[in-house]
């Protein structure tokens, strides 16, 4: 189970009085073990930032990030290294490591962890084709699309079966039939292996289609916190007016 | 209360950087938790395509030394100084310190732009993500390397501007049987000791300077071309007050010693 308790994160600005502007305000709120939440919200307003809060890459300026009831906030990066040997990150625009093959970059985790050679080969296989991409272990990072190194790097942050996952935008540049099929998978560990799930996305059909509960930032601050249909039937301005793409409304775009 | 940035607290926080850097290295090279495979990838990496360079730059010094030095000694009938002062200077300051600019500007701003383009894409939060200590995986086997192959290259790099010395006195006709009496004469082992013990420091220095820039870039392709820039301005300036602080121990102490 991962819980926030008033986390707040700052980043320095010196036009504001403090010398500093917050990009996330007061965030509270739980995500259940084998449950999936969704984060969604127009660009900028701290979705990337509050799963990098998470995952320990970053540390919040105040609150309390427990993960399995341990708060990581005050964790070295030592301490930190032992909660993310249950957690995977899947990162926006993959982060795989381009001076290994994509065979390589799926078996990292693995043999960090010193995993028996054998069984390796056979997990990187299996999770690479449960990502659509039999067959190209050999291929260097470089020579494959954009929507392909995506799948890969989600492929590698499975690859260690973690038990806490967080997505970073999984399905945005896939094609409708290729985001269907991250989809399903997301579903389908969450299912099997019980995985308690964290994805930022924007992409509203597959927010609906994957998440128990649903989230919506705006302006550094929680605007919204409920199932999907409680989400679809908000009669809050703010989601209202994300949900429909309105230009026009509360969300400011300029 | 918010701590006040003054002009010096940038300099500040990159020394405590650099030594937590340091530090965290040596506890995993104690622990032995190192990586053969990428030290030694690193050491022909870095190593190896540094050492042409060296061995070019550092010969002409020493060529240039020796036709100097050649002219003046042959004024004053002081030919037999020659290879002493050609062999003296260059195994204490020139090789060691051209090697060392030569490193940094070869191999120091490969290894910032590295880990500066792997920070801009996020691969370096992807290894902390899994676990990965960016230090053990990317530095450690970079200072290792660094540390092993900056003396070796400062070696032939030595021999190299030697033999460029003898090359050059001969053209204010020093033979070269008088050039490596002297030579020999007055170029001692523990000369040759004091220059090589500087280059450990030296190697240290630019593998941590680099890498530290590489690890704090921010902003994209810029922001790695920054990175790379400053990582060996940084470098050749450390390098230099490095040098006069440790001429000035190493002096002392080797003294001392006899």
């Amino acid at each position: 189970m991962i819980e926030l308790r008033g986390v707040s994160y700052f980043v320095a600005d010196e036009s504001t009085p403090d010398g500093r502007r917050a990009i996330l305000d007061d965030i509270s709120f739980r995500v259940p073990t084998g449950s999936t939440t969704c984060i969604m919200g127009v660009s900028g307003t701290g979705k990337t930032t509050l799963l990098r809060l998470m995952a320990g890459l970053l540390k919040p300026n105040s609150g309390e990030i427990l993960i399995d009831e341990q708060d990581i906030a005050p964790l070295n990066e030592n301490e930190l290294n032992e909660v993310r040997a249950k957690t995977g990150f899947v990162f926006q625009y993959g982060a795989l490591f381009d001076s290994l093959s994509v065979g390589e970059n799926v078996a990292f985790g693995l043999h960090e962890k010193r995993h028996p050679k054998k069984e390796v080969e056979e997990i990187v296989a299996a999770r690479l084709s449960e990502v659509g991409l039999p067959g190209i272990t050999e291929k260097l990072p470089s020579e494959i699309s954009g929507g392909m190194r995506k799948r890969v790097a989600m492929a590698r942050a499975l690859a260690t079966s973690p038990q806490l996952i967080f997505y970073d935008e999984p399905t945005s540049g896939l094609d409708p039939v290729m985001a269907g099929v991250i989809d399903d998978l997301i579903v389908r560990l969450k299912i099997q292996n019980n995985t308690t799930n964290v994805v930022v996305s924007h992409h509203l059909e597959s927010i609906l289609r994957i998440s128990d509960r649903v989230l919506m930032l705006h302006a550094g601050k929680l605007v919204a916190n409920g199932t999907p249909d409680e989400i679809k039937n908000s009669t809050s301005p703010v989601v209202q007016q994300f949900l429909q793409g309105n230009p026009v409304g509360p969300i400011s775009v300029t | 209360m918010a701590r006040r940035e003054t002009l010096f607290s940038p300099f500040f926080a990159f020394i405590g950087q650099l030594a937590s850097l340091l530090w965290e290295s040596l506890g995993y090279i104690f622990r032995g938790a190192v990586s053969y495979r990428h030290t030694v990838a690193q050491m022909s990496e870095a190593g190896v395509g540094s050492l042409l360079v060296a061995m070019i730059t550092v010969g002409f010094s020493g060529a240039v030394a020796g036709l100097y030095l050649g002219a003046q000694l042959v004024k004053y009938g002081q030919q037999g100084y020659a290879g002493g002062f050609v062999g003296k200077s260059l195994a204490l300051e020139i090789a060691p310190v051209i090697t060392a600019i030569v490193f940094s500007a070869r191999s120091g701003s490969a290894m910032a732009a590295e880990l500066g383009s792997m920070q801009v894409t996020e691969q370096v939060d992807a290894l902390r993500s899994m676990g990965v200590s960016p230090t053990r995986y990317l530095i450690v086997p970079r200072l290792l390397a660094t540390v092993i192959m900056l003396p070796l290259i400062t070696v032939l790099a030595n021999a190299a501007g030697v033999l460029g010395g003898a090359i050059a006195v001969a053209g204010s006709g020093i033979s070269s049987s008088v050039y490596w009496e002297s030579f020999k004469s007055f170029t001692t082992v523990d000369d040759q000791v004091q220059g090589l013990l500087k280059t450990i420091p030296f190697a240290i220095l630019i593998v941590l300077i680099s890498c530290c820039q590489g690890l704090n870039t921010k902003g994209g392709a810029r922001g790695v071309g920054r990175a790379t820039t400053s990582a060996v301005v940084f470098a050749i300036i450390a390098v230099y007050v490095a040098d006069y602080f440790l001429s000035v121990v190493l002096q002392d102490a080797l003294l001392w010693r006899r």
